[in-house]
């Protein structure tokens, strides 16, 4: 997904909370508003209603409109302008009224006339005059010595003011929480993109690293906060994959090199021999060596193919349960002819071992492996000795020769492919360079273990130990 | 003209020094980095043919040695390594050509020739000296137009005398461009091999052009003996 299309969405979400948070506070701040303005309308209809309540205008039936507002006007100081005040008696006669109310009559309402004989204030909201402004009421009742009620005090507002401001309010609100969500959606998406922008850097980073720039890293700013783990995380993802890559490139630079060799061996000593008439035993001396290195490239190629088919999980091994004891017994018995050949002394301590489960071919190929090692890296009338013994965590398969030994800086590298200790004489001795690595890979196919021990001149320990067959446990059990 | 090979595979430094041997080149072979330092520093050869991945020292550490010290014979690089940066490296440290593993011996051929002409300002495979011609490539020696037989070891003399003309050659020189490690300096191979040159190229004709420097060696020159 496209990082801009993130920067949007978290815009548009942010703009959505956002724009809904204001339309509710602003309903909010409208109704608390509205409520506020009728209620302190409303306190002010009561005070005026009470105060006049106090007066002995309510004493007398009724004055004329001028002489009650003269009166209003000594109680309050000033004329009470906007406001409609008169008295009703019980019956809903008009009694005193202002002036303002002189040509006008206020239907009386006998419900609410009713509940204020009982005692009760009632606010009511008209439309009078055909005006379009309502006019706010309040019906106070009117109390004699007694606390009888005994009249109605009505005294009312116009809404105009209140309706006005509503009005403004509701203006400003329009105009001010459409520019609010706009802003903050230009800012969101500013901000969005600001949040998103070390992600586009490594995106960027990230899309332009082949094989060939694979050393190349993300450059992290705050290795504490997201972008910077994240970062992090891709640069150790790069560093494991470029360790991977390494580790392929070197391993086919190898394998191409080890194949060069008898190539170029099998060239030029071909294309020299052609160059001129040579004897037969010349010609058959150019055979011998082109068959030599022919079979040390079968060897080569026969290895790698097991080699790669390993890595890639295609070399299924069997399982059966393999009398080691047989399969290396068998192979001292073969392998005497060679070491008699280089006048080695190559003796064997077989004891009966348990069964172990793997690959019965797999598992002569890790011995013989390792005991041709032996010989070969063994100088003449030295001596190998291949011990076979029962342990607690298996079988275990010694290989000690008293041949030229490992230098320490190598052994931990002797299992690597084409890796080699001494490469002239390997190549003379018909090494493939992947020898060792066949066997530690069968060794770890079988959930073995394999140490080698070495001192240069004095020789080397190969110890296998592979663990026992879980059939041959049960059968061993089944024994006792 | 004698090469030195550095090469730790016995069988391709065998079979190079059987090939150039028959060449008629003088072919000397170290099968490890150190020897073949030692060898390129103390003795005076006409090109090295060097691998990369050497035991003791490798190539690209080898050349930069020689080239510090002032060893500036043409080397070509022969190895298994073939990535361009390898080749870089190779050119940076100082090599007149390089070649990558499985090569064919035809072009190695050709590339010492090239080398070795660029090496002398030479532009064709053809030297001359006076009214005598020696093909590069075919060993054919011509003098006034009539062609003379030598044998390998009198062509390589030959060769290396047309090469350094005027100039006098003392044995030592000779014995170290013309004969392998192998020489013995005390026989007198030299005078017996540069007689046997008198007489296949000076006789019969009135110039003669190989001469005796009496107490020191030889020179190729072109004189009318009075």
């Amino acid at each position: 997904m496209k990082p801009i299309s993130i920067r949007l969405k978290l815009t548009a979400l942010y703009v959505a909370v956002f724009g809904l948070f204001l339309v509710v506070f602003s309903g909010w701040v409208y109704l608390m508003m509205e409520q506020k303005l009728n209620h302190t309308v409303d306190q002010r209809l009561k005070t005026m209603a009470e105060l006049i309540g106090k007066t002995d205008l309510c004493a007398v039936p009724s004055f004329l409109p001028p002489e009650f507002e003269r009166r209003l006007n000594h109680i309050f100081g000033v004329r009470p302008t906007g406001k409609f005040v008169r008295l009703l008696d019980l019956s809903g006669t008009i009694g005193s009224r202002t002036e303002n109310l002189e040509d006008k009559s206020i239907p009386v309402n006998r419900e609410v006339l009713k509940r204020v004989t009982r005692g009760e204030i009632v606010y009511e909201t008209q439309k009078l005059f055909g005006d379009e402004i309502p006019i706010r009421f309040i019906n106070y009742p009117l109390l004699d010595y007694q606390k009888k009620v005994r009249g109605v005090i009505q005294v009312g507002t116009s809404l105009e003011y209140v309706q006005a401001s509503m009005q403004n309010l509701l203006l400003i609100l329009l105009i001010s929480v459409p520019t609010l969500i706009f802003v903050a959606g230009l800012a969101g998406y500013f901000l969005a993109g600001k949040a998103l922008k070390p992600i586009r850097d490594i995106a960027t980073t990230t899309r332009h690293i082949t094989a060939n720039n694979l050393d190349e890293r993300i450059t992290v700013e705050v290795a504490k906060d997201d972008i910077g783990q994240l970062s992090q995380t891709i640069n150790d993802m790069l560093d494991r994959l470029s360790q991977a890559f390494l580790k392929v490139t070197q391993f086919s630079a190898d394998a191409s090199h080890e194949l060069r060799t008898p190539l170029t061996i099998l060239r030029g000593e071909v294309e020299i021999g052609l160059r001129g008439d040579r004897s037969a035993a010349e010609y058959r001396d150019i055979l011998v060596s082109n068959l030599e290195e022919i079979e040390r490239m079968s060897k080569i190629v026969s290895d790698l193919l097991l080699l790669s088919r390993s890595d890639m999980g295609q070399e299924v091994l069997s399982r059966e349960s393999v009398d080691l004891q047989e399969v290396v017994q068998e192979l001292i018995n073969q392998l005497a002819m060679l070491a008699e050949q280089k006048k080695i002394t190559l003796t064997g301590d077989i004891q009966p071992v348990p069964l172990v489960s793997g690959d019965k071919l797999r598992l002569r190929q890790m011995a013989a492996n390792l005991i041709a090692n032996a010989i070969r890296y063994t100088s003449e009338s030295g001596r190998v000795n291949v011990r076979l013994e029962a342990v607690a965590e298996g079988v275990k398969l010694v290989i000690e020769d008293t041949g030229i030994g490992i230098p320490e800086a190598d052994l931990p590298r002797i299992f690597d492919r084409f890796y080699r200790v001494d490469k002239a004489r390997s190549r003379e001795e018909g090494g493939s360079g992947l020898g060792l690595s066949i066997v530690k890979w069968i060794v770890d196919a079988h959930h073995g273990d394999i140490t080698v021990e070495s001192v240069v001149d004095e020789g080397t320990t190969f110890t296998v130990v592979l663990p026992f067959s879980d059939l041959a446990t049960v059968e061993d059990e089944i024994k006792k | 003209m004698k090469i030195l090979v550095v090469e730790d595979e016995k069988k391709v430094a065998n079979f190079l020094q059987k090939g150039l041997k028959e060449e008629q080149y003088v072919v000397d072979v170290a099968y490890d980095g150190l020897e073949g330092e030692h060898l390129a520093k103390t003795n005076d050869y006409d090109l090295i043919l060097l691998d990369i991945m050497l035991p003791g020292k490798d190539g690209i550490n080898i050349l930069k040695t020689l080239r510090q010290c002032q060893v500036n014979v043409p080397v070509i690089m022969l190895t298994a390594k073939e990535m361009v940066e390898d080749k870089i490296k190779g050119f940076n440290a100082g090599c007149d050509d390089y070649i990558s593993k499985p090569f064919s011996f035809e072009e190695l051929l050709v590339r010492i020739r090239a080398v070795l002409r660029r090496g002398s300002g030479a532009l064709s495979n053809v030297i001359s000296f006076a009214d005598l011609t020696l093909d590069l490539i075919s060993h054919k020696v011509i003098r006034a137009g009539r062609e003379i037989e030598l044998t390998a070891k009198e062509y390589t003399l030959l060769e290396y005398l047309v090469r350094n003309p005027n100039r006098v050659l003392t044995r030592t020189m000779i014995a170290e461009h013309v004969w392998d490690y192998n020489y013995d300096s005390f026989t007198n191979v030299i005078d017996v091999y540069i007689n046997y040159l008198r007489n296949k190229v000076d006789r019969g004709f009135p110039t003669k052009l190989i001469h005796t420097v009496r107490g020191v060696g030889y020179v190729l020159k072109e004189e009318k003996k009075g």
